[in-house]
């Protein structure tokens, strides 16, 4: 019996290996029926279940799609998965045309190096309600990965909240993205704002100064510069201590903030000492000194962001 | 006020701000980053009283800056500064180590 069972498993490997899935599924079943304590059982439960699966067709669709996905040459081959890709329009709904799609996309994407061909073959593949939820949900994983190669994080929020339901935490984590996409763009109009603004005044303090040698040192005052070594220097030496974090978005604050204190100082030379034009100079450079915090993390290692939920 | 005086007066003013930072520090910790289970961990990269003190220090040494400006500029409103800080400082230090130890 045990013999009768591994040699009706052997038959469906085999006939599986020649994309003969009807006759592979016929053989899976014999064994299990033949003698159900045999060791290959398991493994033909497990076959069978899969095969059974992946039916939809009379399997024709399937053995089509092993016939691309086991030869890497035709994977490969923009012919073969062009013609792959106009057959499985024809494919029964099923996991079979789900995953056909996510093969041509993938081939598209990595193999053919054609990422516009792959994103709508990665959409077509998440949106397939035939196909089964965990090939959908890859399918919307690597079309998030190709997006954001890509800078897309916009348009990738558009895919994957035409079905919120299939990858939740994808949506958190596109989300987010796009937040961080939001607060750069953002950070970057304050920062452009405030160099316009500085070049101003340091533009009007060198054609009203009788030495132009002298502006620096009225801009830079010591202390400001001491501090900001320190925020920069101090801050980078302590994460690094820190495990041997990444102390580079210290540099760069430190850096940063050098800049915004010598703007300051020129716009309080430019507007005096009214209050209300000094209140305005002060949330000028608080902004313009949290654009600076929030870029230089986020542009040297935005893990760090991370852990304020962002 | 002299420079000695300015400086003398921005570090205290920095030693105040450290005091509140750490407090602060400690409650956030306890309040939004809860910690694992001593027992589950068998080793951990840092001691988290060094690694808060020494976040807490940082914070300080950034605040003796913004301290000396203002001695320097102006004495009266440093002094202000520096009792009203270290009141705050005494007691956030002690409500956090009476309620979040």
């Amino acid at each position: 019996m045990r013999a009768a069972a591994a040699a009706r498993c052997a038959e469906g490997e085999a006939a599986a290996k020649g994309l003969r899935f009807a006759e592979a599924l016929a053989a899976y079943r014999a064994a299990i029926a033949t003698d159900p304590s045999a060791a290959c059982v398991s493994m033909a439960r497990a076959r069978m279940q899969d095969l059974e699966a992946h039916a939809e067709g009379g399997f024709a669709p399937l053995a089509r799609l092993e016939a691309v996905r086991r030869d890497p040459k035709k994977a490969a081959d923009l012919a073969e998965i062009e013609a792959l890709a106009r057959d499985l329009e024809g494919f029964p709904p099923g996991r079979v045309r789900a995953e056909a799609r996510l093969l041509v996309a993938e081939a598209y994407w990595h193999a053919l190096k054609e990422p516009e061909r792959s994103i709508a073959a990665f959409e077509a593949a998440a949106q397939d309600q035939g196909g089964d939820k965990v090939t959908r949900a890859l399918a919307l994983a690597e079309l998030w990965s190709l997006r954001k190669q890509r800078g897309e994080v916009r348009e990738a929020l558009a895919d994957v909240e035409r079905d919120p339901t299939l990858a939740p935490a994808l949506l958190v984590l596109v989300k987010k993205a796009v937040l961080r996409e939001q607060l750069r763009e953002g950070a970057i109009a304050v920062l452009a704002v405030l160099a316009a603004a500085g070049a101003a005044a340091m533009a009007r303090l060198l054609a009203r100064a009788r030495d132009v040698r002298e502006v620096p040192g009225l801009v830079l005052r010591p202390g400001a510069a001491a501090f900001a070594l320190y925020l920069g220097g101090a801050g980078a030496a302590l994460v690094r201590a820190h495990g041997g974090g990444d102390g580079r978005p210290f540099l760069w604050l430190g850096l940063g903030v050098l800049a915004i204190l010598a703007m300051g100082r020129a716009w309080g030379l430019w507007l005096g000492t009214r209050r209300a034009a000094r209140a305005l100079c002060a949330a000028a450079c608080v902004a313009g000194v949290l654009a600076i915090a929030f870029l230089a993390v986020e542009r040297t290692d935005a893990s760090y962001l991370e852990g304020i939920g962002l | 006020m002299k420079r000695p005086g300015a400086l003398l007066a921005g570090a205290a003013l920095g030693a105040a701000v450290a005091v509140i930072a750490y407090a602060l520090e400690r409650v956030v910790e306890r309040t939004v980053f809860l910690e694992p289970n001593p027992a589950m961990l068998i080793w951990a990269d840092h001691d988290p009283f060094a690694w808060r003190a020494a976040i807490a220090i940082y914070l300080g040494g950034a605040a003796a800056f913004g301290g000396h400006a203002l001695a320097a500029q102006s004495p009266a409103a440093a002094a202000r500064a520096l009792t009203a800080l270290t009141a705050v400082a005494l007691v956030a230090i002690v409500v956090q180590g009476a309620l979040l130890p």
